[in-house]
């Protein structure tokens, strides 16, 4: 299988310390893919290393199957690269700027005008296609940035902290340009903030002091943290609830039980599966209506935060 | 063909951002200064009410002009050139814009030589509206404005422009702030009067070109003087700017 993005041993090292060290990753084509870690954990130094713009110390970098090289001009066809915090020309307007960046790739006329209206369309700056960008606000800065990274039809997108110096109306709007590419291209997405992450991503890894601390899906990352962890409403009185609930600790699979109040239970299970299967049969036994079944799911910030507090 | 992009963007950027009015203004106001200066300097000295004897002091002749002309060009000029330029690969860097423009198909060599190529262009233009100003206005003044080979310091000048402004890129390359690159920039400009000391390649280099073009205008040297320093000076843009892409090239951003 080929890869959008991979990367072996790649090491970047600023005199004894290692930013990044050893990452090895491997991104689906068409995915979008979080790229999590907590600031400093080496995510912008990774991004410029896959972007050719600085140099590994070690390690070999591939996009779609070809490699990466400090300085060649032979991956720019395949990329879409938006810095952490874009700059753009302030004396340009935004159709001046993606003229510019679209000649750069060899477009011209009608195809770089059509593709210029369509992409300002795309990240809701048409509006302002005629200002010039030295007066943006820092969203609309962010929004030009997508525009510009995807004037050449990349492949691969890579975002560098798209949404961390947005507030939330920014943010959802840029979220929601990359929901938008989902499917259309690769999308590698770094960030510190978990919503954004948990909206628009199949795949994280999770960096930490430049490494790989977790690789999945969400679904698989979550069913690897599980709580274990049922959250039940019973529609019964208190002893009718009281009763079910030591049958419920009566059972094999039964870790733990809490009781809380107007029929809420917390199950802690040793096997969540048996736990979800079986507590069905135990309330039907007992004649009493389920309100409410939750299976309780980590969330990323759950993982996140074990992951990066443990080592 | 990429270049072509980013010096269309260049000089756009001296258009859009008033370099184009700024340093052709400031180079014009020399060249209208000048003469008048050198015509009216004992009216100047006088109209300041300080007690002084002229009789010392001959009247100006429009060789005087050039002399004010050039002595200015050398010193305030160059400083501009050195401010004005040494910014220009740096202020990109510290901004972020080379960061994106660099990831799409254009070469850092592009890059650096656009700037060169837009500054040459930017200058030049300024430089012959000032030497036109002031060729017109010696005439005017004094009623004569040619000596023989006057084309020379003219052309020594011109030269030493883009040598600056070659070696102010270097700077602006080299550095990570703008403030390194106005102390390498502003360093070079100090050095590039002292280097004709430098024993037998001295004679070769931009250190000697304001006393040389003042000799040919005394008609002390031959215009076709000008021939090995005018070629040193050529060869050491070239050795500059090739250098500005080699450090360009490894350098990570």
């Amino acid at each position: 299988m080929m890869f959008a993005i991979e990367t072996k041993g790649l090491v970047k090292s600023f005199g004894s310390f290692r930013a990044v060290d050893g990452l090895e990753l491997k991104v689906p084509e068409g995915s979008v893919y979080g790229f999590l870690g907590p600031n400093g954990a080496g995510k912008t130094t990774t991004i410029k290393m896959l972007t050719g713009l600085s140099r590994p110390t070690a390690g070999e970098i591939r996009i779609c199957g070809k490699e990466v090289r400090f300085g060649s001009l032979k991956n720019r066809e395949e990329i879409g690269y938006l810095p952490d915090v874009p700059s753009f020309y302030g004396w340009m307007t935004p159709v001046e700027y993606l003229s510019f960046i679209g000649e750069l790739f060899g477009l011209v006329g009608g195809t770089l005008k059509k593709r210029i209206a369509d992409l300002l369309e795309l990240v809701g700056l048409s509006d302002a296609s005629k200002k010039r960008t030295g007066g943006f606000s820092r969203g609309m800065k962010q929004r030009l940035g997508i525009a510009q990274a995807l004037i050449n039809q990349p492949k691969v997108l890579l975002l560098d902290e798209p949404t961390s110096a947005l507030d939330p109306i920014g943010r959802k709007e840029v979220i929601d340009i990359v929901s938008r590419l989902a499917g259309k291209m690769t999308v590698f997405f770094s960030t510190h903030i978990l919503a954004d992450v948990e909206r628009v991503c199949d795949r994280v890894v999770i960096l930490n002091r430049g490494k790989a601390v977790a690789e999945d899906s969400l679904a698989n990352l979550r069913k690897k943290y599980s709580l274990k962890a049922i959250h039940l409403e019973v529609d019964a009185k208190d002893e009718g609830v009281s009763a079910l609930a030591e049958d419920i600790k009566g059972a094999e699979w039964t870790e733990a039980v809490k009781q809380g109040v107007e029929g809420e239970i917390r199950v802690y299970a040793n096997d969540i599966d048996r736990a979800q299967r079986e507590i069905p049969t135990l309330l039907s036994q007992r004649g009493l209506a389920l309100r409410k079944f939750e299976l309780l799911e980590p969330s990323l910030e759950d993982i996140f935060l074990k992951e990066v507090n443990h080592r | 063909m990429r270049a072509a992009v980013f010096l269309k963007k260049e000089l756009f950027e001296i258009v859009r951002t008033w370099k184009i009015i700024v340093l052709p203004a400031l180079f014009l106001f020399f060249g209208f200064l000048s003469p008048i200066t050198a015509r009216y300097i004992k009216e100047i000295i006088m109209s300041t009410g300080v007690e002084f004897d002229f009789s010392f002091i001959p009247d100006p002749r429009f060789t005087d002009s050039y002399v004010q002309f050039f002595k200015n060009m050398y010193q305030i000029g160059g400083i501009i050139l050195v401010l004005v330029f040494s910014g220009s690969v740096v202020g990109e860097k510290v901004s972020g814009s080379a960061a994106i423009v660099l990831t799409k198909r254009l070469s850092r060599a592009s890059f650096v030589l656009s700037k060169f190529i837009a500054g040459a262009l930017l200058f030049t233009l300024s430089y012959l509206l000032s030497l036109a100003a002031s060729l017109y206005y010696t005439l005017i003044l004094f009623s004569s404005f040619y000596v023989d080979g006057i084309w020379a310091p003219f052309l020594l000048y011109w030269l030493y422009g883009l040598f600056l402004i070659a070696m102010a890129i270097l700077a602006g390359t080299v550095s990570r702030s703008h403030m390194f690159a106005n102390l390498i920039a502003f360093g070079g400009f100090a050095l590039s009067s002292l280097v004709k000391y430098i024993p037998k390649v001295g004679d070769y280099t931009t250190g000697v070109f304001h006393q040389l073009g003042l000799d040919v205008i005394y008609g002390n040297r031959q215009a076709l003087d000008i021939t090995y320093p005018a070629a040193g000076a050529l060869v050491t843009m070239a050795v500059l700017l090739a250098a500005a892409v080699l450090v360009f090239r490894k350098q990570e951003l």
